[in-house]
């Protein structure tokens, strides 16, 4: 058959779909319900997803350090080694986590000099931070100088922020000191972004430029903590958390054995959710209700493609035997009834698309997705049943009027 | 185009029908060749295997035993949808037409089948519904609005408009009146005898077989009875 019987042969499935017009509506109708359902609940599961990350994002957790009986967070005297997990990201998570604070444990006896030509050399207390500490940390304020931020301490840079007083006394050069940890290493020099009004040798540099040169031991962190800034992923930071400290619990338990960092398991990390999981439970419930609801209705989509195509070719089977018995071959009885059901339900599929998008004001294009789902589904089930049609034995139906 | 020449030839066709509990051979050993110009009435009690044998010649089915033969081909190895759509025609006692289909649309569709433009396949199915005494008042009615009768002519010009060599009919009258149903045999008849198209008539009606040219009768899926040519 060339293509202009196939041609022909849409032409008549058109033609049928015109002067049977109660049937064809009643397809589009099908067609035009099963989407609308579809667009309500992907767009339903759509604002509740929204929403729940709404509520994470809004959600911000607090994560502190504690020793192993999540009594104190501070003096803790822990490894350096802990906050290199963090700052050398190994775990991807610092896309969601900020605000770190890590404080570390003074370090006495700093000698510091503002010239290195001819000062007389000093001695002060060093600590190492990474955020800009407020006033009620240290019983004074701190402040950054004009063009820099506090991100600065976070860095490598070896930043430092000395007393009023201090930088008061240099002259010439305001730029920066010169600190070493004592008289056998070599003096680093160290910018200054900032000053406090505390005592006039106290200074306070970058956690990690102290780290690095004026610590005297690998134990010098006094306190941990970062803000964990979308909710969403606590379980995955605590997941990363129980391997290196230990978990709260009730009973109290503590597991002894080596960390990933071959150390053992001395302090808790605390992470208070508050109310999170109450405001998030109804929400993921609903969600999780749709989830189900809805590949249910793709199935159900098979089945009324399925039964809808049956109860409108039911009738038609001696239509589908005279063609057969006109020499129209399977596959070209198939397409026609294939074609009349696509036709119908694709205005249906348009017209329920375009009264949601009316009526719901949406302006989600993820929808449109599932109703492409929805549609190949519908179709499936057609075209098993348009199958069924194609495969009719005309015999039979002959025989049936002997 | 000889007249006389063998179109179907019908080789001790066996088909069977199984079912659970048992066979049953609906055509039994059937032998005959069936020739152009001729008009045949195939003759026998319900069940005695009519239909089932003009599904065979209609190539609806093939037989599990023996050969149908076209034009010395046999039916088993040829496409048999272009069989139906190019050499045979099958007019049923339901008429068969399609319900949302006018009157010359019906007519026109083996046409469209065979991929002829749409205007000369109104012009042939026009000639085709006048040859069967329809006019142009009939062409734009769907078969709901017309008579058994009418339903039938339009059935026999689409098979005429198939320009297929055999004609095969399932009880063509069995749902007309006795004026419309011999009028109808009176047509089929003169398509066998002035145009050359070989007629299978398949009937109860014993009136239908004494217009025939020849009549089979058949008995549990056996050709029983072969009268004479009465044409020879």
């Amino acid at each position: 058959m060339g293509k202009r019987a196939e041609l022909y042969i849409m032409k008549y499935g058109m033609t049928n779909i015109l002067r049977n017009m109660p049937k064809s509506i009643a397809l589009i109708a099908a067609a035009l319900v099963l989407t609308i359902s579809i667009c309500i609940i992907s767009q339903t599961i759509f604002i509740q997803r929204q929403s729940l990350e709404s509520v994470y994002t809004q959600y911000s957790i607090n994560v502190s350090i504690m020793d192993e009986f999540c009594i104190d967070s501070t003096n803790l005297r822990i490894s350096s080694k802990y906050y290199d997990i963090i700052s050398q990201n190994q775990y991807d998570i610092m896309e969601y986590i900020k605000d770190i604070k890590v404080r570390s444990i003074e370090s006495r006896g700093i000698r510091y000099t503002f010239d290195l030509n001819g000062e007389e050399q000093l001695t002060g207390t060093v600590t190492g931070l990474t955020y800009l500490p407020s006033d009620d940390e240290f019983g004074y304020s701190f402040g950054m100088l004009s063009g820099y931020s506090e991100s600065v301490l976070l860095g490598n840079e070896a930043v430092c922020i000395v007393p009023n007083t201090m930088l008061e006394k240099m002259t010439g050069q305001k730029e920066g000191i010169f600190l070493r940890q004592s008289e056998f290493s070599e003096f680093v020099e160290y910018k200054i972004v900032g000053t406090h009004e505390g005592k006039p040798d106290d200074i306070f540099c970058s956690f990690s430029s102290f780290n690095e040169n004026l610590s005297r031991d690998e134990y010098n962190i006094y306190s941990f903590g970062f803000l964990l800034s979308n909710a969403k992923y606590n379980e995955n930071v605590a997941e990363i958390l129980k391997k290196y400290f230990i978990e709260p619990s009730i009973s109290g338990a503590v597991t002894r054995k080596a960390n990933e960092l071959k150390l053992p398991f001395r302090y808790a990390y605390v992470m208070p959710k508050g109310n999170l999981d109450d405001v998030i439970k109804p929400i993921e419930s609903d969600i999780q209700k749709l989830m189900i609801v809805e590949p249910f209705l793709f199935i159900l989509s098979v089945a009324t493609g399925f039964v809808v195509s049956l109860l409108s070719t039911k009738n038609r089977k001696a239509e589908f035997a005279i063609m057969r018995s006109l020499g129209t071959g399977k596959a070209m009885v198939f397409f026609e009834a294939f074609f009349e059901q696509f036709i119908l339900s694709l205005i249906g599929i348009l017209l329920g698309i375009g009264v949601f998008f009316v009526i719901y004001q949406s302006d989600t294009v993820l929808v449109l997705w599932k109703v492409l789902i929805f549609f190949a589904c519908y179709m499936f089930g057609t075209a098993i049943s348009v199958l069924n049609i194609a495969m009719i034995n005309v015999m039979k139906i002959m025989k049936s009027n002997e | 185009m000889n007249k006389e020449e063998k179109i179907l030839e019908v080789n001790n066709v066996i088909y069977e029908y199984r079912n659970k509990y048992q066979t049953v051979k609906a055509v039994n050993d059937f032998s005959f060749d069936f020739k152009r110009g001729k008009f045949y009435a195939i003759v026998g009690k319900s069940g005695s295997g009519k239909t089932t044998l003009l599904s065979m010649l209609a190539g609806l089915d093939v037989p599990k035993e023996g050969s149908v033969r076209y034009s010395g081909k046999d039916t088993k190895n040829i496409d048999l949808d272009k069989y139906r759509r190019d050499d045979v025609t099958v007019i049923y006692q339901d008429f068969n037409l399609f319900p949302l289909l006018t009157a010359i649309e019906n007519v026109m569709y083996p046409l469209h089948l065979k991929g002829i433009k749409d205007k000369e396949a109104k012009v042939t199915a026009q000639k085709m519904m006048d040859s069967v005494g329809l006019d142009s008042s009939f062409h734009k009615r769907l078969p709901s609005m017309l008579s058994g009768g009418e339903q039938q002519r339009v059935a026999i010009a689409r098979a005429l408009a198939s320009e297929a060599s055999v004609i095969l009919a399932d009880e063509p009258t069995g749902n007309l009146d006795s004026e419309n149903g011999a009028n109808i045999i009176g047509l089929l008849k003169d398509l066998a005898h002035t145009k050359n198209y070989c007629v299978i008539v398949v009937t109860h009606d014993l009136g239908i077989s004494s217009d025939a040219d020849q009549v089979l009768s058949m008995k549990d899926g056996k050709l029983m009875l072969e009268e004479a040519d009465k044409k020879n």
